[in-house]
């Protein structure tokens, strides 16, 4: 959980993934399973943000655009309530439930998940390549106060 | 500055050998025959310390550490279209006359195995490394019915034994590999490590819990790849295009099904390692594509005829996919519905192989491929046509 006293943080926001960031970048674990080397879109609904990796730290996170999701290696959409539910359940278990990990959501939801805007494969499987470290961000949230929009 | 014992060691060494060959004259042995001359670029007392092939070469550590590509800088970084040197000398170092060759590589050509993202794969490779048998939580894999842990045997030994076969065909091409092209050869070799990694981690998931291996997988396709002798390129279209999708998406669903904490890590961690391979095969057949003479790309992709139906004959034995499928739907009474599923992998296999193809630049589509494949992909026509 964030910090007693601080304000739950709003998901999802700029600020919501900056806070992650800050999370997984003092993490030691984070940084032991290896270098990361992606620039990820987050499709929330209509909202974009996007987030960039590289050697072993998150080194940006910010809103962006439909347009932005051509330069990433891939991006993740999902509706705002399957985000909400994949953030909750996170919440709920202290990390995805078996249900609720990338990869799986990526096979059982309609269409999938992840995908890269330009059809370029290569770049699409950067989200399997690292998917251990993009597991752990998103099972980092756990210790975030979270609320919804 | 050089330390007393780096200057001595030279001296040392002499003193040694001739000690060594007057014990022996004494034992009443032949000496042995002269050597010719060492291969020394020149005669004079540790002169072998000017020897370079260029001076003033300095690297910098990037946020990776001080990695392989950043160590390609100056005559480092000279990767030759083609190399005749038929030593082992790694690339940039002092060549000396006289050295007799190692082996007669027969790939000794950029086109026939490059990919200009292997340096960056072997990096990955090495700094998300893993140890299975420390990191997965192998008590958390407790007992499930009879059935489940006899279909998840059966996945595992398949598994197994795909990720030994991929041992054994990238080791009987890397030796024939040239060592201009390290950056390939050294991801080569952190792939073998993996696979070896696979073999010993499923090979032990299907014997934990008092468990047994199951049958070993049908070995047309594994017999093609083994048994091609054309070009690494052709073999690595087997391995990474046609062999890769299947086994990522059966760790994939390996994943996606798991029922406890360790086979999620076990199964995710083989995803991300198959991935990297897959990266490396994509990258080079695609390479060789653009830069070997036109129609190489054709000549690949009609390759394929022939190889599609030792797949097909793959696919047809029930085995796999009956375990499968009570992995997914937890029991042999709900088979029919975890069938369902291994519809959905199969279709989702296909379509997998032909968008890589694709992307490197080879000519496979729905129309040209095996007929006994396509029907994978109209499974849903024929469902809404008989249903």
């Amino acid at each position: 959980m964030s910090d007693p006293g601080s304000s739950p943080l709003v998901f999802p926001s700029v600020e919501w993934f900056q806070a992650l960031r800050e999370l997984v970048n003092s993490d030691e674990e984070f940084r032991r399973l290896g270098n990361i080397d992606a620039v990820m879109g987050v499709k929330v609904g209509e909202r974009v943000f996007v987030i960039t990796f590289e050697a072993f730290e998150c080194t940006g996170v910010r809103e962006g655009t439909e347009y932005d999701l051509i330069d990433a290696d891939f991006f993740l959409e999902m509706t705002v309530e399957q985000w909400r539910e994949l953030v909750t359940n996170t919440q709920e278990n202290d990390g995805a439930d078996l249900s609720h990990t990338l990869n799986t959501l990526d096979l059982m939801i309609e269409g999938g998940i992840s995908d890269n805007a330009t059809g370029d494969q290569l770049r699409a499987d950067v989200f399997f390549r690292v998917n251990q470290s993009l597991q752990h961000f998103f099972d980092s949230s756990a210790r975030l106060e979270t609320v919804f929009e | 500055m050089y330390g007393l014992s780096q200057i001595l060691l030279p001296l040392r060494l002499v003193m040694a050998l001739e000690e060594e060959q007057q014990q022996a004259e004494s034992e009443g042995n032949e000496p042995a025959a002269a050597p010719e001359a060492p291969p020394s670029a020149n005669a004079e007392p540790l002169a072998w310390m000017k020897d370079t092939v260029q001076w003033g070469v300095r690297a910098e550590p990037g946020k990776h550490g001080l990695t392989m590509r950043d160590l390609n800088v100056g005559i480092y970084g000279e990767i030759p279209e083609s190399s005749s040197d038929m030593s082992r000398r790694p690339r940039g170092a002092f060549p000396i006359p006289g050295v007799p060759r190692t082996d007669l590589y027969a790939l000794s050509a950029k086109v026939d195995l490059w990919a200009d993202n292997a340096v960056d794969l072997y990096e990955e490779a090495i700094q998300r490394r893993w140890m299975g048998h420390l990191e997965v939580d192998w008590d958390d894999i407790t007992p499930q019915p009879i059935e489940v842990e006899l279909a998840m045997r059966q996945l595992c030994t398949e598994l197994a034994q795909q990720a030994s076969m991929e041992t054994d065909i990238i080791g009987q091409w890397l030796h024939k590999m040239n060592y201009a092209y390290h950056e390939v050869k050294t991801f080569l070799a952190s792939e073998i490590f993996d696979t070896g990694r696979h073999y010993t981690l499923f090979r032990r998931r299907a014997l934990h819990n008092d468990g047994s291996l199951g049958l070993e997988s049908a070995g047309q396709f594994n017999r093609r790849m083994m048994e091609t002798r054309p070009g690494w390129t052709e073999v690595g279209m087997f391995l990474y295009m046609v062999r890769g999708p299947l086994t990522l998406l059966l760790y994939r669903y390996g994943e996606a099904y798991a029922r406890n904490r360790a086979d999620k890590f076990l199964f995710r961690k083989c995803v991300e390692d198959k991935a990297r391979h897959m990266a490396y095969g994509m990258a080079h057949v695609k390479y060789a594509v653009d830069n070997q003479p036109p129609g190489f790309g054709q000549g690949l992709g009609n390759l394929m005829r022939g190889v599609e139906r030792d797949l097909v004959r793959d696919l047809k034995d029930p085995v796999l996919w009956e375990a499968l499928a009570i992995i997914i739907s937890g029991s042999v009474a709900n088979m029919a519905q975890g069938m369902a599923v291994v519809e959905d992998f199969k279709q989702r296999y296909i379509e997998d192989y032909l968008k890589r193809m694709q992307w490197a630049g080879i000519n496979k589509t729905e129309a040209n491929l095996s007929p006994d494949l396509a029907a994978f992909l109209r499974r849903e026509e024929t469902a809404e046509a008989g249903g």
